[in-house]
């Protein structure tokens, strides 16, 4: 029995210093979890306008175009659940803010909670940005354990990341997005079609996060901070290949919730003729140019409401 | 709590530990302890449903003592039909409840009458067909002679109970587990380095086959109407492993963890993709369920000692039950006619074909016997993937189109990797598992096979899926 035991311990000794390894590193290295959360409270005072939500915002939305002091909280994949969960974290401890801004995406209002996406990133919303996610029970191990959370594959894919790029953060002083690698040379057809087919929940079911929505809208409502609810750009075959009745579910939903609340403003560039295939990176993102386009004409309306 | 996560990595050394320290001494206290941490991995999923598995234990160590002590042929029938009405009863209202009302206002609906619909949100419990047919075959078994009923009601809950096979088989017989629960187990070194290896290979299997599989079969499937022949064959083939390791994973885990613990289960799994028939298939695919229908369905029917059109109408009575425990849905039961439909000749003409032995290629013959049987069995599961019987034809309609010659849609990379695989099975066939390695001399060479297995597991790991045959 000894002997067993022993030979167990041996063996698993490589095993368990790879792990502690990757917990060493994923507990030393700035993330853009991290940079964000820290600028955010360094800078409690100062801001005035927040942007949330996924990969379209932070990519899309750039706070350094506004007149008053943005700051992007935006991060890849983030849902409308962390959304909500950062702006109870933080709301009242920003005494200036006067606007938030919340993307629309084509999957956001459809999306189940707890799903692929938040499978690993859950972890680092609790662990990084110190914030109590309700999905994450206490005797769930990879609460105390990142590198428990990822993939071995994913976590040498982002060591790898840092040895290339020097930092793991890929967001400017104000959490404006950086492409760090190129983009795909797909076709725009086929890039198009490809991802709008991946964002296709086959869902209709938007009760949950219009409530969140609502949730969101009443809490700024009595700090009387406008909420901007926002259909970033996206490709034409992108569109195209969205699922019709949806989409005008989705614009419904929103000039709806814009309807009712006096401090809810929604624009949709969806289908804006301003808007030209070539301001796209890929199917859903803006390249830098397309997104200082945007921010540009956002400015324009944040100065309008 | 899966067997593939993090926190079934941390239950289990604890029990392990405590199971071969603390309570060592006890046989009772062992078994004691047994239960509790079995209805706690229990209760992760859902405490409530622990009351099933208690009442049924109760009753079936009841009457399994009252037919001990009673001989006469009325009241022992009697307690017999207390047991099957009590278990199954419960299985059919959790498990089958709204499909009998459904197909009950389908078939009326076929003549014109309209009935109303009343069904039921029932959750099913994990587990129950599992444990169900368990407790079955003990009152089964001692009202038919062949075991004499335990009057430990401790290791009786240990044995229904036992958390490795609780969820998912195998699907125990009191006359080999029971009877270790009731004896001492002594720590076996090498029986204990075997039960690792099974473990690790249920990992590889599970996280590595199964769950990378799962993700291509999940999208071909949601949107098969607008895939081509080829991508949807390569889908049902991809389906093929994925059930195959997400299943016999979970069995070779389950045995393992058990070993490591004293006990020996019941071999599930015997490489059934090297079959050379479909009846082969069945003596190698989900073994405690297929001998359970045997000794328990097909033997009391009268067996093979019937007239050949008795033998027929058999065979598909065990098979369409057989695909009905699986899920309340006549895709099973089509899946098992099915099966059915290609176990009858080769029981009609009493086959004796069995896998090539010897050499380490297989003969033009075996390989085409292989491959036809795999063929049928990934066609056939097919159906027991789609949601409906109609669906499934769809699917197998674009498969025999044109478009089977185009090129398919799916990462071909993993279809190799799969092949791979299937030569590791076909080297390693006359042993007891895929990783039996223990005759390998080179204590390094094992050493370099398990972290190689282990890189292996934690490198290519798929996205966690659930593990399939919980749904039933």
């Amino acid at each position: 029995m000894k002997k067993f035991y022993l030979k167990i311990g041996l063996f698993l000794v490589p095993v368990l210093l790879v792990w502690l390894a990757l917990e060493v590193f994923y507990r030393t290295v700035e993330t853009n979890y991290t940079f964000k959360s820290k600028t955010l409270v360094e800078n409690y005072t100062d801001i005035e306008v927040l942007i949330f939500s996924n990969s379209q915002a932070f990519y899309g939305i750039n706070p350094n175009r506004f007149t008053q002091n943005a700051f992007s909280i935006a991060n890849i994949s983030q849902t409308l659940y962390f959304d909500q969960l950062l702006l109870e974290k933080h709301l009242d401890s920003l005494p200036n803010l006067k606007t938030i801004i919340l993307t629309v995406s084509y999957f956001t209002l459809s999306l189940k909670d707890n799903t692929r996406e938040d499978i690993w990133r859950k972890y680092f919303y609790n662990q990084q940005m110190d914030v109590e996610v309700p999905h994450i029970s206490v005797f769930d191990p990879r609460k105390y354990s990142l590198s428990l959370s990822r993939k071995l594959k994913n976590s040498v894919e982002t060591i790898q990341e840092y040895r290339k790029f020097g930092t793991l953060v890929s967001c400017d002083t104000k959490g404006f997005g950086k492409y760090l690698k190129p983009g795909s040379q797909t076709d725009t057809d086929v890039i198009g079609a490809m991802i709008a087919k991946k964002h296709e929940d086959h869902s209709l079911d938007f009760e949950i996060n219009r409530n969140r929505l609502q949730q969101i809208i009443d809490r700024c409502k009595a700090r009387n901070i406008q909420v901007v609810l926002v259909n970033t750009p996206v490709s034409r075959a992108y569109y195209r290949n969205l699922y019709p009745e949806k989409v005008e579910k989705i614009i419904a939903t929103c000039n709806a919730l814009a309807l009712k609340n006096a401090n809810v403003h929604f624009l949709s560039f969806w289908n804006d003729t301003r808007f030209i295939d070539a301001d796209m990176r890929d199917a859903d993102h803006l390249k830098v140019e397309g997104a200082q386009k945007l921010s540009t004409i956002l400015e324009e309306a944040l100065q309008s409401f | 709590m899966l067997f593939n996560t993090v926190d079934f990595a941390i239950f289990f050394p604890l029990v392990l530990l405590l199971y071969w320290t603390v309570f060592k001494k006890n046989t009772t206290l062992q078994n004691s302890f047994l239960i509790v941490v079995s209805y706690l991995f229990y209760s992760f999923w859902d405490w409530r449903f622990l009351s099933l598995i208690l009442m049924s234990s109760l009753l079936d160590f009841i009457v399994g003592y009252y037919l001990g002590k009673t001989s006469g042929k009325h009241e022992r029938k009697f307690l017999l039909a207390v047991s099957l009405f009590f278990n199954l009863g419960v299985l059919a209202i959790f498990k089958y409840f709204n499909f009998f009302v459904e197909t009950f206002i389908d078939t009326f609906a076929l003549f014109g009458t309209k009935l109303e619909s009343t069904t039921w949100s029932i959750i099913l419990p994990v587990g129950i067909s599992f444990y169900t047919f368990q407790t079955l075959s003990y009152t089964i078994d001692i009202y038919r002679g062949r075991i004499l009923p335990t009057k430990n009601i401790i290791s009786f809950f240990a044995f229904v109970s036992f958390f490795p096979q609780l969820v998912a088989g195998p699907i125990e017989r009191a006359s080999n587990l029971l009877s270790q629960f009731e004896s001492k187990r002594h720590f076996n070194y090498s029986e204990s380095v075997d039960g690792l290896r099974l473990i690790l290979s249920g990992l590889f299997k599970k996280m590595v086959i199964a769950d990378n599989c799962a993700l291509v079969v999940n999208t071909i499937f949601a949107n098969y109407q607008d895939q081509s022949g080829s991508t949807l064959f390569i889908g049902a083939v991809f389906f093929s492993f994925q059930i195959y390791g997400d299943f016999s994973g979970y069995s070779d885990i389950a045995i393992g963890t058990s070993r490591l613990m004293g006990f020996r289960l019941m071999k599930n799994f015997y490489f059934p993709y090297l079959a050379v028939n479909v009846s082969d298939f069945w003596r190698r695919w989900h073994i405690s369920l297929s001998t359970w229908f045997r000794d328990y369905v097909y033997i009391p029917l009268g067996g093979n000692r019937v007239s050949k059109t008795k033998l027929v109408i058999n065979i598909f009575i065990v098979f369409l039950l057989s695909g009905l425990w699986h899920g309340a849905n006549l895709t099973f039961v089509f899946w098992g006619f099915i099966h059915a439909l290609f176990v009858v000749p080769v029981i009609w003409i009493d086959s004796k074909n069995e896998l090539q032995k010897n050499g380490y290629l297989p003969s033009l013959k075996t390989i085409f016997q292989i491959g036809l049987t795999f063929m049928i069995v990934t066609l056939a599961w097919v159906f027991f993937r789609a949601e409906t019987i109609s669906g499934a034809f769809q699917y197998l309609n674009i498969i025999f189109s044109e478009s089977l010659f185009s090129i398919p849609d799916v990462p071909l990379k993993i279809l190799f990797f799969l092949f791979l695989y299937m030569v590791v099975e076909w080297l390693q066939r006359n042993r007891d598992h895929v990783l039996d390695i223990a005759h390998i001399p080179s204590k390094m060479l094992r050493i370099a096979i398990y972290y190689g297995i282990v890189f292996l597991t934690f490198y290519f790991a798929g996205d966690l899926q659930p593990f399939i045959y919980f749904q039933f």
